[in-house]
Order: C-alpha cells, then structure tokens, then sequence
C-alpha cells in the first residue's frame, strides 16, 4: 500500500499468470449446462475466492517486503482458489510454481496477513495447507514412484 | 520482469519500500512472532540437555548424581526455567496453528478448528503423562 | 529438498511440543530440585530400552533440524541476513546433522 486507496498491485500483476489463475479443463461440459458443483464442492474453495485483491496482505508480510521474488498471500490464496475447486484439473500446473523456494516455502507462517485481509480469506491457512499437500505429494512420490499421480 | 532497478516492463518505478532491520519491534504481533520462531533455541538447549541427562544415567549411578547437582544450581535452573516457558509457548502456539494446516472432512462436513486443536492437546496430556509414569516408576 | 526439510521442521515441531515441555519439567526441575527421586536403577532401565532409545533418537533428531530450520529463516527474515544465506543454511543444517551423529552414537552405540 503507498497510501490509503492507493495500491501498488504491479508486482502482484506481473506474478499472476504464473500460478494459472483460470480453470484448467479438458473436458467441455454439454451443451446448454455447465460443469455441476454440489454446495459442499463449492465450500471447499468458496473462502479463497473471496480475495478482493486489495493487498492489505502484501502490506502486512514481512516476508514479501524483505523478499523480493516471493508470490505473496493473495497468489497463493488464489491458486488454492482454483486447486481445491472440483471442476479444475489443473493442480500439476500449478505445482511448479507453488512449490519454488518463492512460493510456499519462503512463507513463516507469520499470519498477519489473515489478520489484515477484510474479507476473511485466511491466505495464511492456505499456504500452509499448501505446504503439507505439497510435502505428502512429495513424500508419496517418493515412496510409491510406481504410482500414476 | 521485477528487476533489481525496480523498473517492471510497464516502465513504472516499483514501489518497494525498504524494510527496517527492527520491523519486527514495529508491531506486537511480529514481536510474538519473532518471540515464537526463537523458541527453537530452547528446544535446540532442550534436546542437547536431556541427551546430557540420558547420558548421566546410562553411566551409572555416580555420574547421574552429579548431572543432578549439575542440574539444581541456581543458574541452571533458570535457565531450563527459561526453556521451559519457551517450549511451553512453542507447544500452546503450535498446537493453536494446527487447525489451519490441517483441515479434515468428515462425511461430508467440516471438522471445527477447535476439535483439531482439542485433539493436538489432548495428546499432548496423554504423552506427558506417560513420559511421566514411566520416569517415576 | 524444501519439502523433505519442511517435513522435518513439522515432524520436529509436533514431537518437541508434545515431549519436550514434560521432559524439562521431569530432568530440569523435578529431579535435580529433589521434587521426585525415582532411584537410578530404574532410570537406567527405562532409559536403555530399545524402544525408549529410538523415540529418544527421532526425538532429538526431528527436534533438532526443527530448530535449524527455523532458525534459519529467523537469520534471512528476522535479521534480513539474505546475503549470508548459503553459509547460514548450512551452518543450521550441518549443526542438526552433527547434533543428530551425537545422539545416534550416544542412544545407539556407545551403551
């Protein structure tokens, strides 16, 4: 924030096509409906589509303002957004990114961002939801190579 | 595309504040934070001291007698006394964050953070009491 | 690599929190300040288990690259000291690997 009502949201800009912010699906719904999702489906990312991209959390992470290449709360929050939604397959694409030294792991669970987010996203939970699905992927694929995931 | 002259291809200047080296005595909360990651140093203090203890005892009587007169002079004990609020801030804390890492559904809803915490805690009960029967016997 | 040591700093964190606060209360106070006296015989018993040397040993272990790795984002972040960052790193791990040798030749080797 440079001033109230006055945001620096470039470097968030230049970062966000990295994590794949938009459905990835192969499969076309039919004609005429849309891909379907029960009420429970959309709870599980309903919190992290909340995001009014205000960065409020950028301004509270330590992290981001010492770190320069990190992605920051609001992108990973969002990439959560897309991979805990059930009508996206695209969570392989995401993991690259997510998974860089300047993604997840660079994040000390401070959790000021959560604090300072209006709109109750809880960024910080997501990041360290991240972390451990990224860990057990990484775990399981060592451990089970064999695996088709 | 954000380079070190903070020039981005949209040819503005980037609006990177510089942060202070004492950012985290700016706020309460990075304080408790800061306060918390150091907590590792009295879990670090911990594991070198009770190696220490176990040592002394797989010695034989003599040496654990003296790793105990060791271990009750005046400093020592604050020290330890001081780990211990560490270790214990580092446990109620940890254990409070849990919930946020690990979400569970359960038939289709929603475990509530507090039952993840609750769990977290209730083994930590369990596991001093163990620790403790098997140490006094 | 950063998932195997995350894995490690949440293994180390999860078992220092629940083993280490009784630990320090036990053999930091109760026992040098005379609190509680369970007689060295016994003591000796439970410590040189096999069972009890191996949670000791992933104990210490898992409690020690715990601290490391927190400690060394405490050093890049904390004190923003990036530009030390691969010496720093290796400073903190290589201290939990040798930490870790001691315990392995202390509850596995030596008695």
């Amino acid at each position: 924030m440079i001033r109230d009502l006055v945001v620096e949201i470039t470097d968030f800009m230049a970062k966000l096509p990295r994590i794949t912010p938009w459905l990835v699906n192969d499969h076309e719904p039919p004609p005429d409906t849309e891909h379907l999702q029960t009420p429970l489906e959309l709870g599980e990312y309903k919190q992290f589509s909340m995001c009014i991209n205000c960065m409020l959390c950028y301004s509270a992470c330590p992290v981001y303002g010492i770190e320069q290449d990190f992605l920051g709360p609001a992108l990973i929050a969002l990439a959560q957004r897309y991979n805990l939604d059930s009508r996206d397959e695209g969570a392989h694409e995401r993991i690259e990114v997510l998974t860089a030294p300047e993604g997840v792991w660079a994040c000390t669970f401070v959790g000021e961002c959560s604090r300072a987010c209006p709109k109750g996203v809880d960024p910080a939970g997501a990041i360290q939801r991240a972390k451990l699905a990224a860990a057990t992927q990484s775990l399981k694929s060592f451990l089970l190579p064999w695996g088709t995931r | 595309m954000t380079g070190p002259t903070g020039y981005t291809e949209f040819r503005q200047r980037l609006y990177r504040p510089r942060v202070p080296l004492l950012w985290w005595l700016r706020q309460r909360s990075y304080l408790v934070f800061v306060v918390r990651e150091l907590s590792s140093v009295a879990v670090g203090w911990s594991v070198v001291f009770l190696l220490l203890a176990a040592r002394s005892i797989m010695r034989g009587p003599d040496a654990y007698r003296q790793f105990l007169e060791w271990g009750a002079r005046p400093w020592m004990v604050l020290i330890n006394l001081i780990a211990l609020a560490f270790v214990v801030f580092h446990a109620v804390t940890w254990f409070n964050l849990a919930p946020r890492a690990i979400v569970v559904n359960l038939r289709g809803r929603r475990l509530p953070a507090g039952v993840v915490a609750g769990v977290h805690f209730g083994a930590w009960v369990v596991a001093s009491a163990i620790v403790a029967w098997l140490v006094v016997g | 690599m950063e998932p195997l040591l995350w894995l490690l700093f949440s293994g180390g964190g999860m078992a220092a929190a629940l083993l280490i606060p009784i630990l320090l209360v036990l053999f930091g106070l109760a026992l040098p300040l005379g609190w509680l006296s369970p007689d060295h015989a016994h003591l000796h018993a439970v410590v040189t288990n096999p069972l009890t040397r191996l949670v000791l040993l992933g104990l210490s272990v898992l409690a020690l690259f715990h601290a490391a790795h927190r400690l060394r984002y405490t050093i890049v972040d904390g004190l923003q000291l990036k530009r030390l960052a691969p010496a720093s790193d290796a400073v903190c791990y290589g201290g939990a690997l040798a930490g870790s040798a001691v315990a392995a030749y202390l509850l596995v080797f030596a008695y």
